[in-house]
């Protein structure tokens, strides 16, 4: 790590810290802002489930609370100050930066195993990406905000740093605690796995059949752990319907910047149960074929399979889109092969403006409805699937001109 | 498909350019058009009562004979109190209302603003619903001294008149508070903010309270003289935020069609109803709701989601008097009364044009948005632009170039320089113009503070000293850039600017025209010249008529505009603006000092720029 | 004709039972014997419905038609909410009120009010509510009987109260306890639309469902004839649906027609009467000063003006079998003289009681009797609980498994949680490395 990583590190903290204490009210705004904190991510259901479980009632009594037990651990023998707390999230976006320093110093991200980009000298230096994430304005309200999506983000950072530099422990056990935390990460499992066995250092790589299966069982020891240990914490199984039912099952209806809600408010309840497995199934079935065809450059796929979930995962937020940004900076050699970068980062801003625009006309004014808002998180999501498409098809045009060198330059036209 | 249409649109690239070049134009022609198009009856509509409830002027009111007496003799109290200190008319009326058997509340405020300080003290009374449940209000509220400083004898006593009148009625379903307040800017705003426990440190708490309020009607009329031609409904709220049109409905027809009261609108006397007529009274309107600044002491209910009126009384050879004023008032809050829930059925986004003609949101709106789709379009075919680029056809050569002027050690590298430029074609430089246009943003904070926090006496000096200073930055800039920067990234660079301050710029105001359409339209017109403002290092000429017209749409033009319209100084408007900041909340000066003003610096410079590159001789 | 719509629970609807006749008893046996094979065939998994008694109401019901009623009873309905529908309410209580002075007593009237709009705060007479601005009467008097008021007049309790599908603890005055020989009079008014009546600003009733709810009525015996009366806005729609016979509607506008309110009371401030009901009551006013008068319906039905009226009233009889001028006013909104004692059923139930165990179902004396006398025993709240309770315990809150003075082990606890994981990604690194 060089002096100019240490500097933005360093920049991205101070910016943090000066938000924190320089505007005292801002992280209580932040947090009920429902583009950043969900159902299952927000600060103040976790503090009213510290408080349940501090005071020897079940933390998921009420309904208010839907997040993972060992959060609970963690947050209940930290101090009870708002410092130390304000820290703690800092903290955590400085080792998710740190994280992606590592990723991109190792330079999977231009050389795999199976492809070479052409494009590799016009990749971004690691204290770019680093600055690219630490200031990306979605992860600095993130932070603020302290939803606990950002411990799942570091986490899943953390894992991925691991698996490029072909360390499979900490990858999966860092995996299986993002999935733990908020269940969509367990998506990114198969492209990891391609991932840590790509980047094995060892001289004799065992067979992706035996990999895979080893690795499996390892996933399954550590998640049993952190399972036991949720039930000792809580002293029932009751959390597993309350974190994962809900992720599941959707029964809290707050609005955020996905699109199940205003669909499921909508829905009549006899189709409920149907549009459910639909809308989970529709997030599962991207997995093969993303792992499949990016075979050769799988931090991409698993990059991929990051921005699809935080658009269509039940509870989204735009933490989860700062995260996909920031990783995609990875990419950033191929950004020129990209067709609508331009449109596309104009219509997130303009969503970005009236999304808590008509909130406000809808909520406080009186004076717009749920439509409004609606409207933009279509016009959000919709601009985040074509950066999606966008970045696939830029990193598939790469993979293609490393095979065919004769096509550079040339179009491309769909028949 | 899909793929084919960006594909072929790109090799005749000249094509897209003139297309958006044309479309943008074509945008800004039309929204333009639009507007002057409203008035027709075509695309305006007779207003209409939308909320079953309120059933405007189906009771008899009986306010009048002896209550016209007592309306009288409140007058001459008022009369003798007319110049006494705040707190000897606050207990006085206190003494009348509790004699009325009401219970009576007062509090103090003040509020520094502009090196002023504005205090006084609010009373007011609350008559409980003898069958209500005591969790709904309406508000008939008086200023003691009306928005021109006028004592408010007639109104005040016909509040308390009106406050012994209505304690005899056992039909009421909602509380009714009879407010007195200080002034007519201040008071109503502390009153409200207090009400809602959202007050500063200089505001005293409430020591009484009702309900939520549903609705407040505001009476003006000031004077001696007991008769009037006509009522002048006041209906713009802070911010531009405007009260629903059902009470505006119920207030016209219960005064035009059950009192035979004329009704005028923005000041607009003898309306005949014509088209002249009509653009005049929205454009009136329009400008009231741009500057987003109290009309009356309604204005502050309005942000607080209550919506309220002011019926304020014109001129003195009518032979209406206190009983038809009386009677108007009492037919409203029966309506008020008949209310079930708040208002909502009718539209809270309109453009009136006469009593009862009007516009909604879907048929104004396009004019608005389509002059920020103009620079939206704008900003667009910019980027589209080759001349965006860093270096035109010679790129490998002078990539190579540069990359050699530079340290060893990327020296390795030039090789590939050459495959990315074959590639992707030559790359747009992002970083300087980025920084310009987030650079010239921040500094928009600048005069924002400057002048809410300066005196009211030196605010003219500092508003000049201001002007100076913002007609020389940006040529400062440009020179700076110019002699920094390599040539033949200057062009793009300049280019660029103007294409991301553009796309903020169109951005921000189809925000802003959802919560405030005027001040949006309003700013879009003077920003359109931004849009023609070019970089042209080969015509000065060019250049310099360019500049000249953006500083005849910069936003002190604009200032000096306002202030001419009212016939008042610069600083009376500054004052007025930092009075809204401190006091309403008003977010009219951000506006234009953190959007608008940066805007037109970042045009300045790409105009400036030319000046100086042909000066300097660096043409890129 | 499959249009009841019964849970298929219990075979014993006693309604059923209640309106068999001896004439009917062939079919009943051969209903049972039907049963009893198709409950043999399914191994009695599954019971017969009403559904299959289809057969029943194939039953010439031409023999069952009686000239002759023995009881008049009225159901009177507002539908609508709030202080500006004084209108409706005030229609309803004058309708009540003439029903009344035509003779049909309290306990056979129903009277629905939706809103009190007597008490209501906006009143400037409270605890009155009158029908014209002369403010000559007052409907709201000493001497009225609200049957169901306020929330309670919703679709559901309406199409309750028609079928007597009520729960068991209903009161009688909260019951239509009607039979083959009694002339029903429903009066409705309210916001409607075309086929459909709204209720209480929250749900309506449509066309259909009144249609069905009469059918069921006629199925189940509880009524001679019908008048259905409704003051809405496109009213004759709401009866256009009716198939079941003996029923008489009419109704105040047609499709895309409007009802009228017909004046306004200056110190109430809202419109006191519509314009249909006003014509109607000034007619039953004048023409029908007691119940013997002899003024038909047909005499009635030819009053109506649409000039006056501003809408066009409709008039549905061919559902009806009578001559509109052989029926007088008074069979639907006075009360009847005729009198038929009613005869022992008892035998019969006994020999029924013999055929039903014949037929394989096994029933207690006192099952049958509560079936006979209409008390049929619906599950109540706390029985319906109590058999849930016995699928699911009830755990109660959970509690969190702890020590007494456990604070400090649950922070040890907490901190030992977290340290497993720090010590298990440690571990698992290791692993990695070896």
């Amino acid at each position: 790590m060089d002096r100019k990583c240490l500097l933005a590190i360093g920049a991205g903290a101070l910016i943090r810290l000066v938000l924190f204490t320089a505007f005292p009210s801002l992280p209580t705004i932040l947090a009920q802002r429902v583009e950043i904190s969900t159902p299952v991510t927000s600060y103040k259901r976790l503090q009213e489930g510290i408080y349940l479980y501090t005071h020897g009632v079940s933390p998921y009594d009420g309904g208010v609370f839907h997040q993972a037990p060992l959060l609970l651990s963690l947050f209940s023998i930290l101090p009870p100050s708002t410092i130390v707390t304000n820290l703690l999230y800092i903290l955590a976006d400085i080792f998710s930066a740190i994280s992606l320093i590592r990723i991109a110093s190792s330079g999977v991200p231009t050389v795999t195993p199976h492809h070479v980009s052409p494009r590799k000298a016009n990749s971004w230096p690691p204290w770019a990406i680093a600055a690219a994430f630490l200031f990306n304005p979605f992860t600095i309200a993130t932070c603020i905000a302290r939803p606990t999506i950002v411990f799942t983000n570091t986490i899943i950072l953390h894992s991925i740093a691991a698996a490029v530099n072909g360390r499979r422990g900490p990858a999966f056990v860092s995996m299986a605690m993002a999935s733990y935390l908020s269940l969509y990460p367990a998506l990114l499992l198969p492209p990891l796995l391609f991932l840590t066995y790509d980047s094995l250092k060892t001289t004799s790589k065992p067979s992706i059949q035996a990999f895979s299966a080893i690795t499996t069982i390892m996933l399954s020891i550590v998640l049993m752990i952190y399972f036991k240990l949720s039930h000792m914490i809580t002293g029932s199984w009751e959390f597993v319907a309350s974190t994962y039912g809900v992720h599941l099952l959707l029964p809290d209806l707050t609005p955020n910047v996905g699109l199940w809600w205003y669909f499921f408010i909508e829905m009549f309840d006899s189709f409920r149960a149907f549009f459910l497995c639909l809308f989970q199934l529709h997030l599962l079935i991207y997995v093969p074929p993303v792992c499949l065809r990016l075979r050769k450059q799988p931090l991409f796929a698993l990059i991929t399979l990051i921005g699809i979930s935080s658009i269509f995962k039940s509870y989204p937020a735009i933490g989860d889109t700062g995260l996909y940004l920031s990783l995609l900076m990875l990419y950033n050699h191929t950004f020129s092969l990209m067709r609508y970068t331009f449109f596309l980062a104009a219509a997130i801003l303009y969503a970005t403006f009236l999304g808590p625009a008509f909130y406000y006309l809808w909520v406080y004014a009186g004076s717009g409805n749920a439509n409004f808002f609606y409207a933009i998180t279509l016009v959000w999501s919709i601009s985040n699937a074509l950066i999606v498409a966008d970045a696939i098809y830029a990193a598939l045009r790469d993979e293609h001109e490393t095979e065919r060198p004769e096509l550079i330059g040339k179009d491309v036209v769909q028949i | 498909m899909a793929l084919r249409v960006p594909v072929n649109l790109r090799k005749n690239l000249s094509v897209v350019l003139y297309a958006f070049q044309g479309l943008s134009i074509l945008a800004v022609i039309v929204g333009l058009a639009s507007l002057f198009l409203l008035p027709l009856d075509e695309y305006s509509r007779r207003t209409y009562i939308s909320e079953n409830a309120l059933l405007p002027g189906q009771v008899h009111a009986y306010f009048g004979g002896s209550e016209q007496n007592i309306v009288r003799a409140f007058r001459r109290e008022v009369d003798l109190l007319g110049n006494s200190t705040s707190d000897v008319v606050a207990e006085r009326m206190a003494e009348i209302f509790r004699s009325a058997g009401l219970k009576v509340g007062k509090q103090r405020y003040s509020y520094k603003a502009a090196g002023g300080e504005y205090t006084g003290e609010n009373v007011y009374a609350v008559l409980h619903a003898p069958r209500g449940d005591a969790t709904e209000a309406i508000v008939l509220c008086a200023p003691w001294r009306n928005i021109d400083h006028l004592l408010n004898e007639g109104g005040v006593a016909l509040t308390l008149a009106l406050s012994r009148y209505f304690k005899r009625w056992s039909l009421w379903s909602k509380d009714i508070i009879f407010l007195i307040s200080s002034d007519a800017r201040a008071g109503p705003q502390a009153w409200v903010d207090a009400y809602h426990d959202l007050h500063g440190e200089n505001i005293q708490s409430l020591s009484v309270k009702s309900g939520a309020i549903q609705g407040v009607v505001v009476v003006d009329y000031p004077g001696a003289y007991h008769r009037f031609e006509s009522l002048h409904i006041l209906y713009d709220g802070i911010n531009g935020q405007l009260p629903n049109l059902d009470l505006i409905n119920t207030a016209v027809q219960i005064s035009r069609d059950q009192m035979g009261l004329r009704t005028d609108l923005q000041e607009m006397w003898n309306h005949d109803d014509g088209y002249r007529h009509r653009l005049k009274t929205m454009l009136r309107g329009m400008v009231n709701q741009a500057l987003g600044h109290s009309t009356g002491p309604h204005s502050s209910f309005i942000p607080y989601h209550i919506d309220a009126i002011t019926l304020a009384t014109h001129g003195d050879g009518g032979w209406h008097d206190e009983g038809s004023l009386g009677r108007t008032v009492e037919s409203v809050f029966r309506s008020l009364n008949n209310l079930l829930e708040h208002f909502h059925q009718s539209f809270f986004f309109y453009l009136l044009m006469a009593p009862k003609r009007f516009v909604s949101i879907g048929t104004y709106l396009p004019a608005a948005m389509l002059l920020a789709v103009g620079l939206t379009l704008t900003a667009i075919r910019l980027w589209v632009d080759p001349r965006s680029r860093s270096g035109e056809a010679g790129v490998k050569v002078e990539e190579k170039e540069e990359k050699k002027g530079e340290k060893g050690e990327k020296g390795e590298k030039v090789k590939e320089g050459e495959v990315i430029a074959v590639n992707g074609g030559p790359k747009r430089e992002l970083f300087l113009p980025m920084s310009i246009v987030i650079g010239v943003h921040f500094c928009g904070v600048i005069p924002f503070a400057v002048f809410n926090s300066v005196d009211y006496k030196s605010m003219s000096s500092v508003f000049y000293i201001f002007i100076a200073a913002s007609v020389i930055l940006p040529t400062l800039i440009s020179i700076l850039i110019t002699l920094t920067a390599s040539p033949h990234r200057l062009l793009p660079a300049f280019h660029l600017s103007r294409c991301f301050s553009l796309l903020f710029l169109g951005m921000f105001l189809s925000t802003l025209a959802t919560l405030n359409f005027s001040l949006s339209f309003l700013i879009g017109l003077f920003s359109l010249p931004l849009m023609f403002a070019r970089t042209t290092p080969d015509s000065v000429p060019l250049a310099l008529v360019n500049s000249v017209l953006l500083q005849l749409t910069s936003p002190f033009a604009a200032l000096f505009v306002v202030a001419g319209y009212w016939g008042l100084g610069v600083e009376d408007i500054l004052k007025e603006a930092s009075f809204g900041w401190w006091v309403w909340g008003m977010w009219t000066p951000i506006v234009v000092w953190c959007v608008w003003w940066p805007a037109w610096v970042v045009g300045r410079i790409s105009v400036d720029s030319s000046i100086v590159m042909a000066v300097t001789g660096k043409r890129g | 004709m499959l249009l009841i719509k019964q849970t298929p629970d219990s075979p014993w609807t006693p309604i059923l039972l209640n309106c068999l006749r001896p004439s009917q008893v062939p079919i009943y046996i051969s209903y049972l014997y039907i049963n009893y094979l198709y409950i043999n065939e399914t191994n009695k998994m599954k019971l017969p419905t009403l559904g299959s008694l289809a057969l029943l109401s194939l039953l010439p019901s031409a023999c069952l038609a009686q000239s002759q009623h023995t009881s008049n009873w009225a159901v009177l309905v507002s539908t609508s909410r709030f202080w500006f529908n004084y209108r409706h309410l005030a229609n309803v209580l004058s309708m009540y009120r003439t029903v009344k002075r035509l003779g049909i007593p309290d306990s056979q009237i129903i009277l629905m009010l939706s809103d009190d709009v007597a008490c209501n705060p906006r009143n400037t007479f409270p605890g009155t509510v009158y029908n014209n601005a002369d403010r000559a009467i007052d409907l709201y008097g000493d001497n009225i009987e609200v049957d169901y008021r306020g929330y309670e007049v919703t679709v559901e309790n309406f199409i309750r109260l028609l079928t007597d599908r009520v729960p068991p603890d209903t009161p009688r005055s909260k019951r239509l306890l009607t039979d083959d020989r009694s002339n029903i009079f429903i009066y409705m008014t309210g916001h409607g639309g075309n086929e459909f009546l709204k209720f209480q600003d929250a749900e309506e009733i449509s066309a259909f469902d009144i249609a069905d709810a009469f059918q069921q009525m006629f199925e189940k015996k509880r009524y001679n004839e019908m008048l259905f009366m409704i003051d809405t806005c496109q009213a004759n729609t709401m009866y256009s649906k009716f198939y079941s016979p003996n029923i008489l509607a009419t109704g105040s506008s047609e499709l895309d027609q409007s009802s009228y309110s017909h004046h306004a009371d200056n110190d109430v401030g809202v419109a006191v009467i519509d314009r249909y009901t006003y014509f109607n009551l000034e007619y039953l006013e004048t023409h029908v000063k007691n119940a013997s008068s002899k003024h038909t319906l047909a005499d009635l039905f030819s009053s109506y003006d649409p000039v006056k009226i501003a809408s066009t009233p409709g008039i549905r009889t061919d559902l009806f079998r009578r001559n509109l001028s052989e029926v007088l006013i008074t069979d639907f909104l006075g009360n009847v003289q005729n009198v038929e004692v009613d005869g022992d059923g008892m035998i019969l139930d006994e020999d029924l009681l013999a055929l039903a165990r014949s037929a394989g179902y096994n029933i207690t004396e006192q099952e049958w009797k509560d079936a006979m006398t209409g008390g049929y025993h619906e599950k109540t709240q706390e029985e319906r609980d109590n058999v849930v309770g016995e699928q699911r315990t009830w755990e109660g809150p959970a509690r969190v498994h702890r020590d007494s003075e456990s604070d400090f082990w649950r922070n040890v606890m907490s901190a030992g949680a977290v340290g497993v994981c720090f010590v298990g990604y440690w571990v698992f690194s290791m692993i990695d490395k070896v």
